[in-house]
């Protein structure tokens, strides 16, 4: 442990004179590899939802290097460690490289091929659906999978099978950010760009460890602070003290849960002190209750802000929160001439998180810090492709593609219509969302399933209580991904799949804005791209399904993949399935992307945000900000069809009114809180070095080395109180069951909180075993941010060893 | 008090140099560094460089931790390479996020000639 290594470093005492500059240092061996990189490839980082552009580098066709491209609107050539790193992924020599297979989980995989394969994975689906009915399959996707990958994915459950069991990981991440959206817009995403951050004069970052899970957006964020550092002003409002809070101007850390009464004093501040934008509400707004909805006025607003005085919310919150210190960030955020608000996971994976959402939303509705230049209510994504792939791909058990719900008939019909599918053929109910989903697979209910390019067993909350289900003899459970991980290791079929770079398609990343990147690499071995593995799949199961007896699914199956047949798979194939989802499935939509062709996105230096109705936009970027006229070219057009004069055009899709809504939605903690046998908060998060569940970058040895290992953060109060040392292993209790975790002691965490990394895949350490599968009653998405636990210390420091399945240390 | 100003000598002495523009020795394949890290165990290895040098190389650590780079989570290992492979950087290291730098600044020129290792507050 740590100890040991400094006594280590204090036996040598030249050590010390390395910190005088002028020590020489060791040479590279080889000279830099990037200087002898033959050729350079355009295309966008493999992990989080920034949509960082990068120059992938070969040499003699392997690739060597990474490096930013300085052009890009979204990193101006910024990277993080992560996305330098992630070419020595392509050739690993962990990849899984033949379709793997096994008919029952106590027995060993053994190597097929890919007919067999699919052969098997094509019966297995079709037995399903004529046996149990076509909601006993369900296919679990990914915020990381290509948007042309989820696009199809979901075609062949729903337009083949029949069948609206589609889900993805964006659901434990995104869902309540959607909800916001659609209740307080419209529309769903967000209505400005990362371009808002070089024009706000306020940031105020909830919810969020920006530093660490988008490091190049802070980069930029930062970059504008120290440019205007007495004129631009930082809010960092979260329960736990972390590297984003380094450029704050005011940090207020209050009691998990508890920010729900915060934002509603921050409104009752602003209304008290009359810094609201009386002329925005009245033309754009509207004030609603409940559910159904009902309108209200702004004096019943005004009057239900009464239980939310800062001084009553300084008493809700607790830690550092005083009135005064509500009153100044609401004062912050009112007057700034532009004010851009910034959330993640601190808000969205909440029992309430949609109403956390709404009360963000909120406050830029009450001072008009919408629509103008660097003000936005901006909810950043976590992974590189929920929002293009997953919420606009029709990647959720609730919506269709281009964001039609499903259980809208007249869209339910233009879909099938546009498929060339028979009406009636996708069912007007949703599916399973997904720990709906799961529990069905607990119960019974779900007999087939395939998960992509995510590993449910280690990223559900509360995971052993679902590793149950996913471990039963009669789920059929095919997993297609890149590396072994802890899903893979219940699978019955492992199929791999090719890796980024290996393939072709896009990704949408958290604002609005599509970016191809092309396929230059041959996957290894007999990898191939899910695309491939798709078109195959749903063409053996029309067989199977003709030899069960029913022709008409068979017929829909054919029919889903027609316009794909004999399509080359690297690159043809997805350019296909992208021309029909954007020519057909977005045209007309309020993500119109019918403008963003592949050549389009291959001219532009940083892909296309939609609206992009017409090729010309397209080409010049795209639309920077929604619902402005002379920047949307829908605001224009709608604002025509509706007869809405003025600067602005709502037409967002779910306020036919064209309104934008504020909600009344009063103070709720969390689904679990402390008490006397549970007494501390429980939180969960990434660190910077890491990407999900690790079963990439845990294989990259300084990624892997930077955080071998999951940690608890433990306030040092109470640290001393418990006798735990840095280093201490200490055990973690919740309801859901117990990890032992070494002890980091830093003022992070409020005190009465402690925060785990969830990277870990070492059983003992893996977050997601203690975790809650609490859930946000309009979004579905899971409460992983609080639940209540219980710590002791167990041993004095032990030496560790870090663990990735199916990867020698 | 004489034990006073020798340490403070040896501070400004060390402040002198750190300030001080450095050359960049020229191609010197082979050459043993000056300075050798101590052998570490495969436990010590797993350890962030950051977790010792804050206490073992304290001036070095403060500027990084204060600049740009610190703040925005740029750590070590990025430029410095692991244990294994801990090296001096190169023009191309810097290039992975400063490409356009990389080719508008002079090509004789390595980076930290005109901007501050670890600190990079402003051009020398």
């Amino acid at each position: 442990m740590g100890m040991t290594r400094r006594q280590f470093i204090k036996r040598t005492a030249a050590l010390t004179a390395a910190s005088l500059v002028g020590v020489e240092l060791p040479k590279i061996e080889k000279a830099a590899q990037a200087a002898d990189v033959e050729e350079w490839h355009p295309g966008v980082c493999r992990f989080c939802g920034v949509g960082c552009r990068v120059y992938l580098g070969l040499k003699k066709g392997k690739p060597v290097a990474i490096k930013g491209i300085p052009e890009s609107a979204t990193n101006k050539g910024y990277l993080c460690m992560k996305g330098m790193l992630f070419y020595r992924i392509i050739h690993h020599p962990e990849r899984l490289t033949k379709p793997l297979y096994r008919e029952r989980k106590d027995q060993p995989f053994r190597e097929i091929s890919w007919e067999e394969a699919l052969r098997i994975a094509a019966r297995k689906f079709a037995e399903t659906v004529v046996k149990y009915g076509p909601d006993a399959t369900a296919y679990y996707g990914s915020g990381q999978a290509l948007t042309e990958e989820t696009y199809l994915f979901q075609k062949i459950m729903r337009g083949g099978l029949g069948t609206n069991n589609v889900e993805g990981n964006p659901r434990l991440c995104m869902a309540s950010a959607v909800g916001g959206y659609l209740t307080s817009f419209g529309a769903d995403e967000p209505i400005g760009s990362y371009a808002d951050i070089e024009k706000a004069y306020c940031f105020f970052i909830i919810g969020s460890n920006m530093a660490e899970c988008h490091p190049v957006i802070f980069r930029r964020v930062m970059n504008r602070k120290f440019a205007k550092p007495n004129e631009v002003k930082v809010i960092n409002a979260d329960p736990r003290v972390s590297p984003t809070s380094r450029i704050a101007d005011l940090h207020l850390q209050f009691r998990p849960g508890t920010d729900l009464a915060l934002l509603n004093a921050m409104a009752y501040v602003i209304i008290e002190e009359g810094l609201y934008d009386q002329e925005f509400i009245q033309k754009y707004c509207k004030f609603k209750i409940g559910k159904p909805p009902k309108d209200v006025t702004f004096e019943e607003y005004k009057e239900f802000l009464k239980q939310y005085t800062p001084e009553r919310a300084a008493e809700i919150c607790g830690g550092n929160i005083t009135p005064e210190k509500i009153r100044t960030a609401a004062r912050w955020f009112a007057t700034s001439k532009a004010t851009m608000s910034l959330w993640t996971m601190g808000i969205n994976q909440r029992s309430r998180g949609v109403w956390a959402n709404n009360l963000i939303h909120n406050l830029h509705l009450l001072t008009g810090q919408l629509c103008k230049p660097g003000a936005d209510s901006f909810s950043l994504t976590g992974q590189p492709n929920a929002c293009g792939g997953v919420r606009e791909g029709g990647g959720l058990c609730h919506i269709l593609p281009a964001h039609r719900p499903v259980k809208i008939d007249k869209l339910r019909h233009q879909v099938e219509d546009l498929w060339g599918i028979p009406r009636g053929t996708i069912p007007p109910k949703p599916g399973y969302h997904t720990i709906a989903m799961f529990r069905a697979v607990n119960q019974g209910k779900i007999k087939a399933l395939w998960v992509n390019c995510t590993s449910p067993a280690q990223s559900l909350p509360n995971c052993d209580f679902y590793r149950k289900g996913l471990a039963r003899e009669d789920l059929f459970l095919v997993v297609t991904d890149i590396f072994p991980t802890k899903t893979t290791e219940l699978a019955n079929l492992v199929l791999p799949t090719a890796f980024h770079f290996e393939k072709t398609g896009v990704y949408g990343c958290t604002e609005r804005r599509s970016q191809l990147t092309v396929k230059v690499v041959d996957p290894p071995r007999e990898a191939k791209p899910e695309v491939w593995i798709v078109r195959e799949w749903a063409l053996r199961m029309a067989e199977e399904f003709e030899r069960l007896g029913d022709r008409r699914r068979a017929e829909n199956l054919r029919i889903c993949v027609k316009p794909f047949l004999g399509k080359e798979e690297g690159y043809e194939l997805p350019k296909a399935i992208w021309e029909e989802y954007t020519q057909k499935l977005t045209k007309g939509r309020d993500n119109d992307l019918s403008g963003a062709t592949y050549e389009v996105l291959k001219q532009r230096p940083d892909g296309v945000q939609w609206p992009a109705p017409t090729k010309e936009h397209a080409l010049k970027g795209g639309t920077y900000k929604k619902f402005v006229r002379g920047i949307d070219p829908l605001a224009e057009e709608e604002g025509r069809k509706l007869g809405i004069s003025g600067p602005y055009v709502f037409y967002g899709p779910a306020h036919k009114d064209h309104k934008l809504y504020l909600w009344l939605r009063p103070y709720k903690g969390a689904a679990e809180e402390p008490d006397a046998e549970y007494p501390f908060y429980l939180s969960t998060g990434r660190v910077i070095d890491h990407w999900h569940t690790s079963s990439m970058t845990g294989r990259i040895p300084e990624l892997l080395r930077a955080n071998p290992y999951a940690y608890v953060e433990i306030n040092p109060k109470d640290a001393a109180r418990l006798g735990i040392k840095p280093n201490d292993m200490v055990e973690i209790e919740t309801r859901r069951g117990k990890i032992v975790l070494p002890a980091k002691v830093y003022e992070g965490p409020i005190q009465g909180m402690v925060f785990i990394y969830w990277h870990d895949m070492a059983e003992e350490r893996m977050a997601n075993r203690v975790t809650k599968d609490a859930f946000d009653p309009g979004s579905k998405e899971p409460e992983f941010k609080i639940c209540a636990c219980r710590i002791r210390k167990v041993s004095g420091p032990r030496p560790l060893k870090p663990y990735v399945v199916g990867h020698k240390i | 008090m004489k034990m006073r100003l020798g340490l403070l000598a040896v501070g400004l002495l060390a402040l002198v140099f750190s300030c001080a523009p450095q050359k960049t020795p020229g191609p010197q394949v082979g050459k043993k560094p000056a300075v050798a890290h101590p052998e570490l165990s495969p436990q010590e290895k797993l350890i962030a460089c950051s977790d010792c040098h804050r206490t073992e190389t304290p001036e070095i650590y403060r500027e990084w931790y204060q600049s740009r780079h610190g703040i925005a989570m740029v750590k070590c290992f990025q430029c410095h390479g692991t244990f294994e492979t801990f090296h001096q950087p190169t023009r191309e290291t810097c290039r992975t996020c400063h490409a356009k730098a990389y080719d508008n600044c002079p090509k004789d020129k390595v980076c930290w000639e005109c901007h501050t290792p670890h600190a990079f507050k402003r051009h020398q």
